[in-house]
């Protein structure tokens, strides 16, 4: 079966404007979603994963954000080129993202329902846009994310809702209409562990259930194992490996993702585990060539100047590092 | 908690804010050297007669006798009589207050729309040529006092443009409304006359820009700081990337939020204004109750002080209420009372 790209990302830069300059945060990322596929975006804190994301939908700050290079194709036509109409239409009905802290991501003034009727009444084509409809997707969205006594929660403001409640707030407002991809930014890593779980295993049963792709970012290995069928692994704003989630847990091959999962730490033992020396490089002035060099016990000369490609080393398993050149 | 205990809580704090102005106002005005029966009768005034005035007006006992006379002279409405006047204060402030009052309803109008206005342009243009532009207009209201603003406004708009009148409350040529509540404009609504209404309108202008001059350009510096700021908030991508239009976004989710600190700020703005007016109301020579508190305190005039300064302190305290009202029905945090979380 011939598979379907969705959404297709080809070599992304993304600059924020900064005194002194540019930050230049994501660095010619390219990344695939297939239709129907879950795909796992993994990497530590400040590495550009959200940047991304945010770019996918155009929602980064205009004022600062520049895009210098790059393709976001989403089911064919580029939504950096997208006007007014189209963007509203991609949003609506394409792709939603669920954001990383729900309390940040709701409007504090406005209630629950006020906020959801809204999006759901801007999804609709405008015939379509009675208040009983736009009232009953609302009451219908919130069934879907197991959340009871509809009616008081659209009449609560988020500061009367607990985070959980929040959490699955956001995700109903992602799921009114049919989307075709949904983007979940570290679902739940603000709230405790069991609830976290929760909102995961909601997550799948409704991707399941209306076929949607999903890119869930994380920096959890253990969640990227669990939900994804395929996992990215971005570094400093690149993807450095991408492969099927069993091939990397098996057999990781860049330099980094192989520290990443060292650094899992183990239930069975063994003290705490070894992180990664050093850190994330400064956007502002990153390293030339390969961008983890300064933190890579295997580098050489070439990794000091040149970027290394992304590799095809067979069974939809790709690297970015010149040691697995032939 | 609902919002009538809110309300109820509010209005008791309020109690003692009044309570606590009057009885330091009484003390002061008190303290100050300078004998007030003698300098309401004169100098040639012979000595038994002021000896006897003193005693009226209980001046030869303690202090906190004083003040419990005059308390209850206040509980009863009396406010006393003024030494300048010969009226009693009440009735000088009735007469006095309604001029203030329109004064101060038309510059809090400005000063809500303007600052609003101005604030929201700047912060949707940030760092543009008009957000500049506004930056340096807000500097400069804010640097000037009132009353430098009211001389130049008479020089430009009276004195050279001949556009806008600029003495007293209502032209010569029109006949004034009979009086029903002392504010021109609501009484020339009441008679159906509009040109009075016109003319008061046209002769509101320039001092209620004057007084509301400062305090606008504040609170727009406030509105844009904080719409940007909400600006980068999660809240607003998320909306946006759910597709709510980008007008709908500015003029609602992002708005609301953003304009809670600004009523604040113009809350206490409102203390200004009763400032402002006293110079501003001598230069337009209104006949209001600024005007006329300052005349008391030149003229140790005691009962009158006391009783301008109790009236302005209850308008703040009711002018505070209504701001924390407007503040807790825009913000649900505030009035659903520090629920736990968040």
């Amino acid at each position: 079966m011939p598979e379907e790209i969705l959404l297709d990302i080809k070599g992304l830069n993304v600059w924020y404007r900064v005194y002194g300059g540019y930050l230049k945060v994501v660095h010619n990322l390219s990344l695939q979603v297939y239709r129907g596929e879950r795909v796992g975006l993994v990497g530590e804190a400040g590495c550009g994963k959200t940047t991304t994301m945010k770019a996918i939908l155009r929602i980064l700050p205009e004022s600062v954000a520049h895009i210098p290079r790059g393709e976001i194709i989403f089911r064919g036509r580029d939504v950096l080129k997208m006007n007014r109409a189209e963007l509203q239409k991609l949003r609506s009905r394409g792709i939603a993202m669920i954001f990383q802290d729900p309390t940040s991501a709701l409007n504090p003034v406005f209630t629950v329902g006020e906020q959801l009727e809204d999006v759901i009444r801007f999804a609709l084509p405008p015939e379509e846009r009675q208040k009983k409809r736009i009232h009953d997707i609302a009451v219908q969205a919130l069934k879907e994310v197991y959340l009871p006594d509809q009616e008081r929660i659209l009449q609560s403001y988020p500061v009367q809702l607990s985070g959980g409640m929040r959490q699955r707030i956001c995700i109903s407002m992602a799921i009114t209409t049919p989307r075709e991809l949904l983007i979940a930014d570290e679902p739940g890593t603000s709230l405790d562990v069991t609830i976290q779980d929760q909102i995961l295993r909601l997550l799948r049963e409704l991707v399941e259930k209306h076929g949607t792709s999903i890119i869930l970012i994380t920096h959890s290995l253990g969640v990227a194992r669990q939900m994804t069928d395929r996992i990215y692994v971005m570094y400093a704003g690149s993807i450095v490996e991408a492969a099927p989630s069993a091939t990397l847990f098996k057999e990781p091959l860049h330099p980094y993702t192989v520290g990443l999962l060292a650094s899992v730490p183990k239930i069975s033992g063994g003290g705490i585990a070894e992180g990664i020396p050093g850190r994330i490089p400064n956007y502002l002035n990153p390293p030339n060539g390969c961008r983890f060099q300064p933190r890579c016990s295997l580098s050489d000369d070439r990794c000091l100047s040149q970027s290394p490609p992304i590799l095809d080393v067979g069974g939809g398993h790709y690297v970015a590092c010149f040691r697995y050149e032939r | 908690m609902d919002l009538r205990s809110f309300l109820l809580r509010r209005v008791f704090h309020s109690i003692f804010v009044v309570v606590g102005i009057s009885i330091v106002i009484f003390c002061i005005a008190r303290l100050v050297p300078g004998d007030p029966a003698r300098m309401a009768l004169g100098e040639e005034a012979p000595d038994e007669v002021v000896e006897r005035l003193r005693q009226e007006m209980h001046l030869d006992k303690p202090i906190y006798e004083q003040y419990y006379y005059w308390l209850t002279g206040v509980l009863r409405g009396d406010f006393g009589r003024s030494l300048v006047t010969h009226q009693p204060v009440l009735q000088d402030i009735k007469e006095t207050l309604p001029a203030t009052m329109e004064i101060a309803l038309v510059a809090g109008v400005i000063m809500v729309v303007l600052s609003i206005i101005l604030g929201s342009i700047a912060a949707w243009y940030r760092d543009t040529v008009i957000d500049g532009i506004i930056r340096v207009m807000a500097y400069f209201g804010v640097a000037i006092p009132g009353f430098v603003v009211a001389t130049v406004f008479i020089l430009v708009f009276g004195y050279y443009w001949h556009v806008l009148p600029v003495l007293g409350r209502l032209s010569s040529n029109i006949s004034v409304p009979p009086r029903v509540t002392g504010l021109l404009l609501v009484d020339s609504l009441i008679a159906g006359n509009m040109v009075a209404f016109k003319d008061a309108l046209l002769h509101l202008l320039l001092p209620a820009s004057s007084v509301a001059m400062a305090s606008t350009f504040q609170a727009a510096r406030i509105t844009r700081s904080s719409m940007v700021d909400n600006m980068q908030r999660d809240f607003v991508a998320a909306e946006r990337g759910y597709g709510i239009p980008e007008r709908r976004i500015a003029l609602r989710y992002l708005l609301k939020p953003s304009l809670i600190p600004t009523v604040s700020v113009l809350g206490l703005s409102l203390a200004n204004i009763i400032e402002t007016s006293f110079l501003v109301e001598l230069i337009f020579n209104w006949p209001g109750i600024s005007r006329y508190g300052m005349q008391a305190i030149l003229s140790k005039d005691l009962n009158a002080i006391s009783g301008v300064v109790v009236i302005a302190g209850l308008g703040f305290a009711v002018a505070n209420v209504i701001v924390d009202l407007v503040v807790a029905n825009l913000d649900p945090r505030i009035r659903l009372g520090g629920v736990k979380g968040a």
